[in-house]
């Protein structure tokens, strides 16, 4: 789809990250903004569930695709199943989803609804300590893990990646968590 | 008493060039770095430190630890300012300003001592029994004269005064989890976190003072203890000091409050000064410690009197020998080796000890020594010295034929008492584990559930250094899936301890304090007994012991005993309170973090954020969401602003943003079935490309919420909700499908943030839509006609317009993906200049669906049915939908039930608000007929209008003469009850 240049993407935390900031892996903690990414959510039903295992069986991987939590790769596409009948496909959903039968899922695009922001450096764990209520120790929430927790009561997704974090926040509740999580950072020099 | 600090026995850290200096009442003086304020007060001779709560009697310091009731200070200035430190347990640091407390003009020159020559009339209950009463029968009794003397009281009695400042200091919150927390740093505490960590455990351990070490660090010795620390930092223990755990919760969750050092916070704003920390772990150790007690005699509150402890750790943490002459009075063994050491330190002392004999060990030990032991010995009276505040002369007694006996008078200038340790175990008690007494020891124990949380050391009443230690050995050295069964004896003395909590004579009179922080006196006790508050509550409630910030640690066993005394019974039979939480004080601040000011609760911001604000929208916060209020030109009120809004809107055209409506996608083979059980109008004919509204009921038969819910596709709907609903109505959908139609093939998902949303409104609103969107034709009358919804391109970006109305033109709602929204918006907005439209906020929006007689949450607010808001039609009676039932109660289908109405002012110049009643003409004090819900200025009927409900509705009201009746604000206006349908109720603009 072609757009037209009189209506940019632009994200809702987009004045906070200059475009032209590196993300500074090197840092005690650093914080990247993940622009115009893709998220796409498939649902199905508990008497379809027999065709979505046969389905993934047809795309010869693991059965961590079934698990909750576990964000799995394929391809370019990150695959986890985030409720007991919901999955959500970041970036290449049609990779992934591009040939099931529309009779047993059903798919809704989310990429507008939350805010992705990468955590990194020695202190990203302690910041996120500050506001997550659950034991992210790393031998409780090893790397590739995905749960639904909170900040400040805002329902917030947040998954544990090779050398940094990921969390998903609701894209209205944005700007006031990532104001709360920058200013709890400032003490870890960011 | 005149403190010597002994130079050449430094520790490391307090070398010479380590000497700071501070402020005591603005007047500078110098200690040692390392030093808490207690102790840099006595090492300046400072001895009267604050004024007593009620009585203003000079207040010394009783204590070295958390223990403490008497040394309370208040530190800092300005906004800075932190009343009611324990100084014994702060630290000094370089400069700190330290206050007295509750004395005027100053701490050794008192006005308000003359309540203590008062005194007797301020007894326990003297505000309950000098204040009851009704006036005028009673003079001087009740509400009113309380009201004139409650200043003056107030102002006489209390601790510290805070700063009414703003605290500059930022605050922080953390979530520890941990696979072993150890409470307390002790020898116990210190040997089960190493043995913790050995199984390669995560282990935590906390530590309240800002030195770890607990009683190590009264020791001459430190080479155990610093081996301790080495071994800790070998194993990686996590060692976290001036962490108070003030409370254990369900689920082996315990709150600690860490405070930081001030060297941090002072010198970032980004640091926080203290941490808030919420810790979770599988076995919690409480190596909590004990805390020595006093008895009660008479002046026992003076200053130079404190535990014996207290004066170990002076010696040998602090280099502080209190005094030459010192006098220690005990019931224990404990006191000996303090004894010794301060002998050894240069003192000569006495001990007078209340047991008849003590075991032959004790007595090798201090032989030779400048001991002086006095056995079946006390103290019934402490006096002060002269030309001082402080304590100077005893006077003894001796046991003899089971009764005390005066002994004569002994000169001293430091009392050291010793009458049994009482183990720290209100942690145990806030979790509800059984608290038991023991009559050996003269202590309460608890043992936890020695499953996951366990009592070690001297909090479980084990006093010998090796039983601490083996205690908490013991602990790891058994099957974790069994009950753990400890076998280190409690106790350990080599000659019983012999309880005393009070001696008194007949004829010395005085005040013997109990609770030292509150003033409770024995005397309180036993007229708490008198007037029948027996109960452990009771007399807690009615002496106020053990209530103030000390918590009773010092006081409350000699409460219980003395009530025992009284009730000739045991104080196992008196019981004890149970403890709650906090342990010790701690801050809102740290409780608050970060949630204050602006972050007190999340902000919801719409993705037309930035475009409102740009635009010169006045924001406010609407629930959670921040929203545009009006938007003035220049100098616009806010009346002026959202009249122009409204009138513009109707003339020609108004944008608005309606990002905030919850939207919920409801995806599914059973979607249809779904929706026309949760609506009470059908659905299940709604065609592709349509939009109805709906009413959803509770199961009582009262509505829910409202909106319109458009059918996307075959099995795909998008359901809207009212702004304030949009989690209730996602919550209760999801319960259905969980737990009542498990069987339904239906999916919920809130796309509230996926989709921003403006509403064009207004005569012109279609032929601004024409130029927007990329395909005109689609939006033809024909080709979307009124509640008809499309998918349309704009600027070959996909967005869904449809054609509703809240304002009662002819409208759309344009929903784009958020991303976007901001650039469609200011492309609407730079369109729509040609139509001479505006932006309308909140004021001008609510104005718009009053006159068209629209509802909100002000209407629905719970309490009406679907007949009381006039859309009973909407009720269908062929079809089965939540709250069918149960509408169709008699009280809910009552014709003189409030319904919905529209309020003219018969006066049209005249004004009025929500909130007000109406009544017939003639009843304006009865029960009210109604109540206005909603109000506005119509631009539309040049007057002021409302929504409300009246009994019967206007079929009732038709021929009466009501009146409108603001109490409060003493405006009662005449009023004509009209349909709700002020503007166009015909529709007609509404369809184009």
């Amino acid at each position: 789809m072609v757009k037209s240049p009189k209506i940019k993407r632009v994200n809702a935390l987009d004045s906070y990250f200059p475009k032209n900031k590196k993300f500074n892996g090197e840092a005690k903690i650093d914080f990247e903004l993940v622009r115009d990414f893709k998220l796409n959510q498939i649902v199905t039903w508990p008497i379809k569930m027999n065709n979505l295992k046969k389905y993934f069986k047809s795309l010869n991987v693991n059965s961590d695709y079934l698990k909750p939590g576990i964000v799995c790769q394929y391809g370019s596409a990150h695959v986890v199943r985030v409720e007991p009948y919901k999955w959500w496909v970041l970036n290449d959903y049609s990779n992934v989803f591009g040939g099931i039968d529309r009779d047993f899922v059903m798919d809704i695009d989310l990429s507008h609804s939350f805010v992705q922001i990468k955590i990194s450096g020695i202190f990203s764990t302690r910041v996120l300590t500050h506001f997550v209520p659950v034991d992210i120790r790393e031998k409780q929430f090893p790397v590739g893990k995905l749960i639904t927790t909170s900040i400040q009561q805002v329902s917030t997704k947040l998954w544990r990646s090779q050398n940094h974090w990921k969390i998903f926040l609701p894209r209205s509740y944005s700007e006031s968590i990532w104001q709360l999580i920058s200013e709890a950072a400032e003490q870890y020099e960011f | 008493m005149n403190p010597l600090r002994k130079k050449n026995q430094f520790r490391a850290d307090n070398v010479e060039e380590n000497v700071i200096f501070f402020f005591w009442n603005n007047k500078k003086y110098f200690a040692n770095k390392g030093d808490s304020i207690a102790a840099g007060l006595l090492a300046n001779n400072q001895h009267v430190i604050g004024r007593s709560f009620k009585y203003h009697r000079p207040r010394g310091i009783m204590s070295a630890g958390v223990e403490e009731a008497g040394a309370l200070v208040t530190i800092g200035n300005g906004a800075y300012t932190e009343a009611n430190v324990r100084a014994t347990t702060t630290e000094l640091t370089q400069g700190l300003s330290v206050y007295s407390q509750n004395a005027w003009p100053s701490v050794k020159f008192d006005i308000g001592s003359i309540l203590n020559v008062l005194g007797r009339f301020f007894a326990a209950g003297f505000y309950y029994k000098m204040f009851m009463g009704i006036p005028p029968f009673e003079w001087g009794r009740g509400t009113k004269i309380w009201m004139f003397f409650e200043h003056f009281i107030r102002k006489a009695a209390g601790l510290g005064q805070s700063s009414r400042l703003p605290d500059p200091d930022c605050y922080e919150h953390m979530h520890t989890h941990t696979d072993v927390l150890v409470i307390g740093t002790g020898p116990a505490g210190l040997q089960a976190a190493i043995s913790a960590a050995k199984e390669g455990k995560d282990v935590l351990i906390v530590e309240q003072d800002y030195a770890i070490g607990g009683s190590y660090l009264s020791q001459p010795d430190t080479v155990e203890l610093e081996t301790q620390i080495e071994v800790l930092k070998q194993l990686q223990v996590t060692i976290l000091t001036r962490t108070t755990a003030f409370g254990l919760y369900d689920d082996k969750t315990v709150g600690l409050v860490q405070v930081m050092p001030a060297k941090e916070y002072k010198t970032s704003s980004k640091k926080p000064r203290q941490q808030f920390n919420i810790c979770r772990a599988e076995k919690i150790i409480l190596a909590t410690g004990a805390i020595e007690r006093s008895y009660a005699f008479i002046n026992n509150d003076l200053p130079g009197i404190m535990s014996v402890s207290s004066a170990r750790t002076y010696l040998n943490r602090y280099n502080l020998l209190l005094s030459k002459n010192i006098v220690i009075s005990t019931n224990n063994d404990s006191a000996y080796e303090t004894a010794i050491e301060l002998e050894n330190a240069g003192a000569t002392i006495t001990i007078l000890d209340a047991r008849e004999q003590i075991g032959n060990k004790l007595l090798q030990q201090i032989a030779g020594l400048r001991i002086n032991l006095y056995l079946g010995s006390g103290v019934v009276k402490a006096e002060k010295g002269l030309n001082t505040s402080s304590i100077g002369k005893i006077k003894l007694v001796e046991f003899a034929n089971n009764k005390w006996r005066y002994a004569g008078n002994l000169y001293c200038d430091c009392l050291l008492i010793s009458a049994g340790w009482s183990p720290v175990i209100h942690l145990a008690s806030h979790q509800g584990y059984p608290i038991n007494w023991n009559e050996e020891n003269a202590c309460f124990l608890s043992s936890g559930d020695n499953k996951s949380i366990f009592l070690i050391g001297s909090a479980r009443g084990i006093w010998t250094k090796a039983g601490c230690i083996q205690s908490a050995k013991e602990i790891f050295q058994y099957n974790s899936r069994k009950k753990h069964k400890p076998s280190t004896v409690i106790g350990g003395w080599e000659t019983p301890l012999a309880p005393i909590y009070e001696i008194c004579l007949h004829n010395i009179k005085g005040k013997a304090f109990v609770d030292p922080q509150h003033d409770v006196t024995s005397s309180d006790i036993r007229l708490a007994y008198q007037e029948g508050f027996i109960s452990v509550e009771h007399m807690k409630r009615y002496t106020t012991l053990g209530m103030a910030t000390d918590q009773g640690k010092m006081g409350n066993i000699i409460g219980l005993a003395l009530m025992a005394e009284a009730l000739n019974c045991s104080i196992s039979e008196v019981g004890v309170t149970r403890f709650r939480p906090p342990y010790t004080s701690i801050s809102l601040g740290a409780l608050a973090g970060r949630n204050r000011q602006s972050h007190f609760k999340p902000i919801r911001r719409t993705p037309f954020n930035n475009f409102s604000i740009q635009n010169r929208g006045v924001m406010i916060n609407a629930g959670l969401w921040h929203r545009p209020w009006y938007y003035p030109m220049e100098s616009e009120s806010l009346e002026a602003a959202y009249i122009r809004e409204a009138t513009v809107t109707r003339r020609s055209l108004g944008i608005c943003d309606v990002s905030s409506l919850g939207k919920i996608i409801i995806q599914g083979p059973d979607s249809t079935e779904f929706i026309n059980r949760v609506y009470t109008n059908p659905f299940a004919k709604l065609p592709v490309g349509k939009a109805r509204y709906g009413i959803m009921l509770r199961d009582d038969g009262l509505v829910f919420d409202d909106g319109t819910t458009w059918r996307l596709s075959e099995n795909c709907y998008l359901m809207t909700t009212t702004t304030d609903n949009a989690s209730s109505v996602m919550a209760r959908l999801e319960e259905l499908l969980q737990v009542r139609w498990p069987d339904l093939s239906v999916q919920v998902t809130s796309v509230t943030d996926q989709w921003g949303g403006c509403a064009l409104a207004g005569p012109n609103s279609r032929n601004l839509l024409t130029k927007i969107i990329d395909d005109p034709s689609e939006i033809s009358n024909e080709s979307l006609p009124f509640m008809g919804i499309k998918q349309v391109l704009m600027q070959n970006v996909p967005c869904y317009v449809a054609r509703i109305s809240f304002s009662g033109e002819l409208g759309y709602e344009i929903y784009i993906p958020s991303d976007y929204a901001q650039s469609m918006m200011e492309f609407i907005w730079e369109n729509g200049q040609k139509f001479e439209c505006c932006l309308y906020g909140l004021e001008a929006l609510g104005t718009m669906r009053i006159e068209k007689g629209h509802l909100t949450n002000a209407e629905i607010d719970g309490r009406v049915t679907i007949q009381d808001i006039g859309l009973s039609k909407m009720a269908s009676s062929n079809k089965d939908y939540i709250g069918k039932v149960l509408k169709n109660r008699e009280k809910l289908t009552d014709s003189d039930r409030p319904q919905l109405v529209g309020i003219f002012p018969k006066d049209k110049n005249k004004t009025f608000k929500a909130g007000a009643l109406l009544n017939e003409a003639g009843y304006s004090n009865g029960h009210p007929l109604g109540w206005v819900t909603s109000v506005t200025f119509s631009p539309a009927l040049g007057h002021w209008i409302a929504l409300g409900f009246i009994t019967g509705g206007l079929a009732y009201v038709k021929d009466k003469n009501i009146v409108l009746s603001d109490e409060l604000r003493s405006n009662f206006l005449d009023v004509e009850i009209v349909s709700p349908q002020m503007y166009d109720p015909e529709g007609l603009r509404l369809h184009g």
